[in-house]
């Protein structure tokens, strides 16, 4: 079995839709996962690289690169941020905005990647 | 009569904190706090031209916002009011405004709590600090939420993460957005990254639907990524977003 950055933004809009923050929490952490998956080829082509974070990251903002990369490279920075508040600051509020601003920063990572 | 005055002008000034905060500017709510305001004139015309910078900046109007905001300034009793300009998104000028009243009221504590957060919206995070090190001296049984995090941007500043001229530029590069798009601020936070130490989220609680928020935040990295100025610091170590609030945290 295997699944695709496709699966994981379905599954971070089934988790946004839920009633408690621990959903919230998942859904921004899968939202992010589902873009960092999408922009991996994105920016490395077809090869089996295996960025980390900060490295996808900073490859998609090269200065020599397309707007439209450097534009998803942020929005990821954005994504990755609320990720983090979502999976290590479990003493401060996460809410439903938090998680949908996820999925949105999500979503329009993909329309850019799906439109290059 | 002085007290009276005074009350009169502090009930204003939580009516306008209010009608800023409410999901919907009311026009005819505004009507009210404007009328209120101008009769204040004769008896306190400083705090009169306070509430009428913020209520032409609740309607955008950032010239008719600047005007009384000079007016005001220009009497001797002034209490310059950095709200409206940061409604507007004119950071700069609501960091100068909160500098200026924090030097009329050195030791009043709503002075000071403005003038380090305006500090820390135009990426003054040095002078924040400093203003932090006052109000711990100042009072010291009182918290300030924000010390830490300044702290750490401070620091990451000085090891070269990132520089505050570059993060100011992206700042109000941000406000800039969010005046053009006229929404309202209700809040920020700074986020320090857990991952990658020495980077920042810098998150703005907007009075906007998560859509709104969201053609904002795309906005910005469009801007971003088209500008070598707001590219100053490569390393995206300091990155604001928009967080729409709507919803008021609930689910709908």
């Amino acid at each position: 079995m295997a699944v695709t950055p496709e699966s994981l933004l379905q599954a971070a809009d089934v988790l946004g839709g839920g009633d408690a923050e621990v959903d919230w929490r998942n859904a921004a952490a899968c939202a992010y996962y589902a873009a960092f998956h999408k922009c991996v080829p994105f920016a490395y082509g077809r090869s089996a690289a295996r960025p980390g974070h900060a490295e996808l990251i900073a490859t998609l903002t090269d200065h020599r690169n397309p707007i439209p990369n450097r534009q998803a490279g942020y929005l990821l920075r954005q994504c990755k941020n609320l990720r983090e508040h979502a999976n290590y600051r479990i003493a401060q509020d996460f809410d439903y905005e938090d998680a949908n601003s996820a999925l949105s920063a999500s979503r329009r990572i993909f329309g850019i990647v799906d439109d290059g | 009569m002085p007290s009276h005055p005074l009350a009169e002008a502090e009930t204003l000034v939580e009516r306008l904190a209010r009608i800023s905060t409410a999901e919907v500017v009311d026009e005819y709510t505004l009507r009210q706090a404007e009328a209120d305001a101008e009769g204040l004139i004769r008896t306190d015309a400083a705090q009169a031209h306070s509430a009428l910078a913020m209520v032409a900046a609740l309607r955008w109007g950032v010239d008719e916002m600047r005007r009384q905001h000079e007016a005001g300034i220009a009497l001797q009793d002034s209490r310059p009011n950095a709200n409206a300009f940061t409604m507007v998104g004119e950071i700069d000028g609501a960091y100068r405004a909160a500098c200026g009243a924090l030097a009329k009221m050195p030791d009043d504590p709503i002075a000071m709590r403005h003038a380090i957060e305006a500090a820390v919206q135009d990426a003054r995070f040095r002078d924040a600090s400093v203003l932090c090190e006052r109000w711990v001296r100042q009072s010291p049984q009182e918290q300030m939420p924000l010390r830490q995090s300044i702290g750490e941007l401070v620091e990451a500043v000085e090891q070269g993460a990132f520089t505050e001229a570059g993060a100011r530029e992206v700042l109000r590069t941000a406000s800039a957005l969010r005046r053009d798009a006229r929404i309202r601020c209700s809040g920020f936070s700074i986020q320090p990254s857990v991952e990658d130490p020495g980077t920042f989220g810098f998150n703005y609680d907007v009075i906007a639907s998560t859509e709104e928020a969201s053609d904002l935040n795309c906005a910005l990295a469009e801007r971003w990524a088209g500008s070598p100025a707001l590219q100053a610091d490569p390393g995206l170590a300091f990155v604001p977003m928009f967080i729409g609030r709507n919803g008021n945290g609930r689910h709908p």
